[in-house]
């Protein structure tokens, strides 16, 4: 079959197809681009001022030591989710839909997490002593404290971005070999460099395959540890309304749940724009929704439970702070979060809708905001509303913080473009592969 | 030089520097035990780097005077502590006396005398000065019909004697020294009936039971510190009863055994109902005659007139009269109204017909207030001034500009002195309208003595150089007198100052005095009786009183921005004015915290005391109904009148109405909520069913060690142990300790808009809660730093910022921190304070820092360290004994200066130590014990229960 002209053609196709978006960039994206490292810049000169100034000018204060950059660098652990349970969970279970989306959700996870480290340094009132936190030789013999969650977050954190690398780039070689037969000059070289020597041989494919699944393997238990460790942040306090066990599974499903709407706005608008609707079907889409739909729903759940052992315990902090939270000052942002989280992906029921690309698009939005949201309140009404009613306080967020968190997300679109522009958008040899077997199949 | 050379002089050299570096009793932590020494008396004592001296000196702040010990570190005052041996405060100090170093260092003050020119200020020099003022002086004395007047804020000691002098030879007018709260209906009370206007020294310690009528005496009335002090004493006696009343909310109130609310203004009717109850069975016979003089009431129209109940209105009485040594003290609000020159008389009946004179009322150790005038003076002195009777005045440390009501048009009519010249150390409003500015020395860059009372000399010493071109009263006067030529009266004032030196070491001196019995002058009490102004008028809908502020007395202490960082205990707010509403009329006006009202007020005792003023309110739990309260400052004293009588300002407006008028005022307020919610945060309070109620009683000590499950093992404690103990049965609120705590540890202010935000920096603060189960009261309980056994803040910190040290305390290791705040998220407290930004100290404030203390930078957590500079040292000092520290020897500063002795800090592992045996005797109570975090702060329950009759 594989010899067949047709099929030759074919591939022939796809490679154009796909690769077209990396051609030469249209004023649009030049124009995009530069909007995004404005804003990055923007964002840097106000985390300069905050590390001049002090920490006062990100609007915590007293009761409410953390907010918005915590929020956000959760929000963004979160986002990061997806890209693994994508690409190494689906392809332990052989889920086909998976080779259109894996590409895009590997390099969402790598800028996510690279976005998310920013953000504890960001937070920390003396970032220059940053170091601090790891664990390094040094006269003193003091080291990190083990005990800390924040120190696990470290390691979670460096082991994901880690492992998160490697399987993004293992996945590309094949298509950096693509991509080298067809460019030129210095793209040439470097694209020559990135595909170590590929030349698509049997036994290469054998060990490619087999390396793939070992670190499919290897990366799976990432996605339960690495977001079960940001909930430790929370759950490992004694706070009312962070310490309970269910954080833990409960941040992990909320992670996939965000993580996956990320990766419809971010797919469906690439799919329009480089043309690829011959290769991102609606069908794709809808295998992906039912997963969006699913963790809606545990995620609704777990706010049920939380709320349900509140009550059930008779503990008077927690009741207090579960009660703050529907009604307290944060109410409005609560029950945005609940919109958005649990009654608007309820649609996705509906098929026709799930087949909707508009709809499904601003659902992915409004997921994303009722996720920020969801953590938002998590950590500020809990703070603002702890054990001692004299030292209750609020927090209001100011000019700075607030355009740090904006410029986090310019900070990720800036990479994302870039990444459109140089790297293969989708997995050409695994749509090929799943394209190739689905036609001899018919 | 060869190798054999060099390790010789070598040697010789390293043997040489270590050698007399070890001659000096050098001590890198400080002083070695309290070192009490005077530059006047050694003045060879140099100063050695790092090491403490104390002189003894006395607070200058208010018109107690306690005594001082002055912690001098390398040159520089700076730190405020009671001397321990002095009989008006016993080592304690209020607020206002820890703020008091923060004036001397304070960058506002006037550095050089200054002359006004067509309203642009000019440094001059003293020379100039003195010329200036013997030439008004001279020319001023050649007009006929016009006086030069000497205007004092309430002086004693060697510059009341300077003044006298001075004023005597240049033929200058003494005028009666000026206090805003002069307590003179109180003072003509006993002028009349005794012949003595002075405040006789209440011995509550004495008494078996105290009734205090308007009186706050554990916030300003005349001497707080020495009446907390004594209520801290009489309250060893659990039998000992107090009964206050009042018409709002005081802190005093709520230490009383029995808080009763009577209609502001109708206190005489309870005098009189108590006077015509006792008077059969007083203890000095009263003849018929002049208790008759008293009107008959009803008990019923009494109960009906004070709004108290008849029953305890009943047994009031029945306390008194069986008690063997009652205490009666009638002032503050009591007085501050029509009837109050009313209610001084029968208040002052009541004390002699039961006995109490020369018993619990001791004329003998009076406040010397023979100087002191009152409002009537200040009305001579203005209508002199409006007819350009006054040719040179002098306004020294008194601001009538800012305490006289503005229709005494006081600023104007001073424009017609031909000098106007002013002795201060702020350009206040009446230093403003000064021709002359002549800044005077701090009480700490002078020398001499005050009179603490009658017979009770107490020193004032220099601890430093002054820091400006001032100079103290004396030396200005002095050199004034000795241009007039007059060298035999300067050497008197020079002797008179002199005499201090005497006494430099103990600090103080109590002259022998002869207690002269005092006898009752009935005829005073019978032209009293012609003028009597009492109204029979019932309890009004709404009630305005003004009371003078815990933190700024009669506002003389206002520019210190340290209590106004610090919140008033009860509002809890911080900056700012505003007007405290109880619930039920705040429900009414559908009124919350921070609207805007616009408030006006009649007085019945004046038609001159109308005023509208707008003002934020702040709910007050426990605020009667009806009334509304206010601390005085500079715009409410400018709506004051006095009664005509006797010169007593009036603060009670009997009509007071208030309209919302929808807008909003962000209020600094500190405490977010009064209330516990259930949480049983308070010792004694009731939880709700989920937390354990403290069921095994005191002996839950012994059953942490039983219940306690932890992973870890249990931190081994080295020698020590440090735990505090905290009675709330005698803490008031008066956040002495807040202040202590401000200057020991450096801690930094950080301003209204901060506030605003929540970003104090306070490493201890009075959380005001209302009580739940029993009688409503609010308890103020003073939170810091628990000092857990395990902390929360402990495991989370990524970087060991937070660690346990083996003497059971929470170190925080400032250059480790990285500023993560999760262990301020952490703690159940809420005590960690993040600095948000740098503070900078403008100079000279960088002078006052402790050295012992490092200063924190931006972006790390600080809290309480239990004054770890403290226990170093006083392990250093019992390291070189070869021992252990001992019992008392180890006072942190919070607990140093609490006038009331509400707290006992020790070490826990010492079975014979003081906290050992508290938390092992007495009911102690934990916050928030049931997390498991092992506080090492217990907090002692009410022994008593807060019962009518």
């Amino acid at each position: 079959m594989h010899n067949s002209a047709h099929v030759l053609e074919l591939n022939n196709q796809l490679d154009n197809d796909i690769l077209a978006a990396m051609r030469k960039p249209s004023t649009l994206y030049w124009f995009a681009l530069a909007v995004c490292l404005f804003v990055v810049m923007i964002g840097g000169a106000l985390w300069g001022y905050q590390i001049v100034t002090g920490m006062g000018v990100a609007g915590k204060n007293n009761p409410v030591g953390w907010a918005m950059y915590i929020t956000t660098f959760v929000f963004w652990v979160g986002i990061a989710h997806s890209g693994t349970l994508i690409s190494a969970v689906l392809l332990l279970f052989r889920a086909k839909f998976r080779s259109r989306f894996n590409r895009s959700a590997e390099a969402m996870t790598i800028f996510a997490i690279m976005t998310a480290g920013l953000f504890p340094l960001i937070h920390m009132g003396r970032v220059w002593f940053f170091y601090f936190v790891m664990p390094y030789p040094n006269q003193r013999q003091l080291w990190s404290n083990f005990r800390s969650p924040l120190v696990w977050d470290v390691f979670a954190i460096s082991t994901y971005l880690t492992i998160s690398l490697v399987f993004f780039y293992v996945g590309m070689i094949p298509d950096f070999a693509i991509v080298r037969q067809r460019a030129s000059g210095i793209r040439k070289w470097i694209y020559g460099v990135l595909s170590v020597g590929w030349r698509g041989t049997e036994t290469q494919w054998r060990h490619y395959n087999q390396l793939c699944i070992l670190l499919a393997a290897f990366a799976t238990p990432l996605v339960v540890s690495v977001h079960s460790v940001v909930s430790w942040d929370f759950a490992m306090a004694i706070l009312p309304g962070w310490h309970t066990t269910i954080f833990a599974h409960y941040f992990v499903a909320g992670a996939i749940f965000s993580g996956t709407a990320m990766v419809f706005t971010l797919v469906i608008p690439m799919r329009k724009i480089f043309h690829l609707e011959r290769y991102i079907t609606l069908e794709h889409f809808e295998s992906l929704t039912k997963l969006l739909l699913i963790t809606s729903l545990i995620v609704s759940y777990a706010y049920i439970v939380e709320f349900l052992l509140a009550f059930y315990s008779g503990n008077p902090f927690e009741k207090s702070i579960f009660v703050y939270r529907a009604t307290g000052d944060y109410a409005g942002l609560f029950w945005i979060m609940v919109f958005c989280n649990c009654v608007a992906p309820l649609i996705l029921f509906v098929k026709k809708i799930r087949r909707n690309l508009v709809v499904l698009f601003i659902v992915s939005i409004l997921i994303n905001i009722g996720m920020w949201f969801e953590r938002f309140v998590i950590i500020v009404s809990t703070l603002s509303h702890d054990f001692l009613p004299y030292a209750w306080g609020l927090y209001k967020p100011t000019l700075v913080d607030t355009g740090i968190v904006i410029a986090s997300f310019a900070w990720f679109f800036l990479f994302f473009l870039l990444f459109a522009k140089t790297l293969p958008i989708l997995a050409i040899t695994e749509v090929k592969e799943v394209s190739a077997k689905g036609e001899h199949h018919a | 030089m060869n190798r054999r050379e060099f390790l010789k002089v070598l040697g010789l050299t390293t043997t040489a520097t270590v050698g007399t570096s070890c001659l000096e009793e050098y001590h890198w932590l400080g002083n070695k035990p309290k070192k009490i020494v005077s530059p006047a008396l050694s003045p060879e004592e140099s100063v050695i780097p790092g090491k403490a001296v104390h002189y003894t000196s006395t607070c200058s702040e208010c018109p107690a005077h306690c005594g001082l010990l002055v912690k001098v570190m390398d040159g520089n005052p700076v730190k405020l502590e009671g001397n321990p041996d002095h009989p008006v405060n016993h080592g304690k100090l209020c607020l206002r006396g820890q703020a008091a170093l923060t004036r001397l260092y304070h960058p506002k003050r006037v550095r050089a005398p200054q002359a006004q020119s067509g309203g642009k200020w000019q440094e001059i020099t003293w020379d100039e000065v003195c010329k200036r003022i013997a030439e008004a002086l001279a020319a001023s004395q050649q007009q006929a019909g016009v006086t030069n007047v000497y205007l004092a804020s309430r002086t004693t000691g060697h510059v009341a004697e300077a003044i006298g002098m001075f004023c005597d030879k240049l033929k200058v007018t003494r005028w009666p020294e000026y206090e805003p709260f002069a307590h003179a209906a109180l003072r003509e009370a006993y002028r009349k009936l005794f012949g003595r206007a002075d405040i006789p020294a209440y011995k509550i310690a004495k008494s078996d039971f105290l009734l205090t009528i308007g009186a706050d005496i554990l916030e300003t009335f005349v001497s707080p510190v020495f009446y907390a002090q004594q209520f801290a004493s009489a309250k060893q006696d659990t039998k000992w009863q107090w009964t206050h009343v009042e018409p709002h909310l005081s802190l005093t109130g709520l230490k009383a055994t029995q808080r009763l609310v009577a209609q502001a203004g109708s206190e005489v009717h309870l005098l009189s109902f108590l006077i015509r109850q006792l008077a059969k069975s007083f203890k000095k016979n009263l003849p018929e005659e002049v208790w008759q003089l008293v009107p008959e009431q009803p008990l019923e129209k009494v109960a009906a007139l004070t709004g108290i109940a008849r029953e305890k209105l009943a047994s009031l009485a029945t306390k008194l009269q069986t008690a063997g040594h009652p205490l009666i003290i009638v002032g503050g609000i009591a007085l501050a109204h029509g009837s109050g020159r009313e209610a001084a008389l029968l208040g002052a009946l009541l004390q002699y017909g039961l006995g109490m004179l020369g018993d619990t009322v001791d004329f003998a150790a009076a406040e010397d207030y023979s100087h002191v005038g009152s409002m009537l003076d200040m009305q001579k002195l203005n209508a002199m001034l409006r007819e350009k009777k006054v040719g040179v005045i002098f306004l020294s440390r008194t601001d009538p500009l800012a305490t006289l009501p503005d229709s005494s048009q006081f600023g104007e009519n001073l424009r017609h002195a031909t000098l106007r010249v002013g002795l201060g150390d702020f350009l206040d409003a009446t230093m403003q309208a000064c021709d002359l500015v002549l800044p005077l020395s701090h009480s700490l860059e002078s020398f001499g003595y005050v009179a603490s009372g009658k017979h009770l000399k107490s020193v004032v010493q220099s601890t430093l150089p002054t820091l400006y071109q001032t100079r103290q009263e004396d030396d200005i006067l002095l050199q004034l007198v000795q241009k007039a030529g007059e060298a035999a009266a300067s050497q008197q004032i020079v002797a008179s100052r002199d005499k201090a030196k005497e006494f430099l070491k103990q600090g103080y001196v109590v002259e022998e005095s002869v207690s002269v019995p005092v006898e009752l002058n009935a005829e005073a009490l019978v032209a009293a009786r012609q003028d009597w102004q009492v109204k029979d008028t019932l309890p009004t809908p709404c009630t305005l009183v003004a009371v003078p502020s815990l933190r700024s007395f009669d506002g003389r202490s206002h520019m210190l921005q340290l209590l106004e960082e610090i919140p008033d205990p009860l509002s809890t707010i911080s900056y700012g004015q505003w007007l405290s509403v109880s619930r039920e009329d705040a429900a009414k006006l559908k009124l919350a915290d921070g609207d805007v009202v616009e408030l006006s007020g009649h007085s019945m005792a004046s038609s001159l005391s109308v005023f509208t003023v707008k003002l934020p309110v702040k709910l007050q739990p426990l605020l009667p109904q009806g009334s509304l309260s206010l601390h005085i400052n500079a715009s409410i004293f400018s709506k004051m009148a006095f009664d005509p009588r006797c010169g007593e300002l009036v603060a009670v407006w009997e009509k007071a109405e208030m309209r919302k008028t929808g807008e909003r005022v962000a209020l600094p307020i500190l405490g977010a909520s009064p209330y516990q919610e259930g949480r049983g945060i308070l010792a004694g309070s009731k939880k709700s069913h989920h937390t354990q109620e403290d069921k095994h009683g005191h002996d839950h000590v012994h059953r942490d060690e039983k219940d306690a499950k932890s992973l870890y093992p249990k931190h081994a404690n080295k020698d020590y142990r440090w735990a505090m103990a905290i009675d709330l049965d005698l803490c008031s609120g008066c956040s002495a300790c807040v202040a202590a705590c401000y200057i020991e540890n450096n801690v930094p202010l950080t301003g209204a808009e901060q506030h605003l935000y929540g970003r104090e920096m306070s490493w201890i603060r009075l959380e005001p809660y209302v009580s739940e189960g029993g009688e409503e009261t609010v308890q103020t309980q003073p939170m810091l730093c628990q000092h857990c056994e395990s902390a929360p803040c402990e495991p989370v910190c990524p970087v060991f910022a937070a660690y346990h040290n083996e003497e059971g305390l929470n170190v925080q290791v400032y250059n480790r921190c990285v500023g993560t705040r999760f262990c301020a998220n952490n703690c159940p407290y809420k005590v960690r304070r993040f600095n948000w930004f740098g503070h900078n100290l403008p100079s000279p404030t960088d002078k006052m820092v402790n050295p012992d203390v490092t200063v924190r930078g931006r972006g790390i957590m600080e809290k309480c360290t239990f004054c770890v500079q403290r226990i170093r040292e006083a392990k250093e000092i019992a390291k070189d004994e070869n021992r252990l520290v001992r019992d008392g020897e180890m006072v942190p500063a919070c607990m140093q200066t609490c006038p009331n002795n509400a707290i006992v800090f020790g070490n826990i592992l010492d079975t014979n130590s003081r906290i050992y045996q508290i938390i092992h005797a007495e009911k102690v109570h934990r916050v928030l014990e049931e997390f498991g975090t092992e506080p090492a702060v217990y907090y002692l329950a009410k022994k008593r229960e807060k019962k009518d009759a």
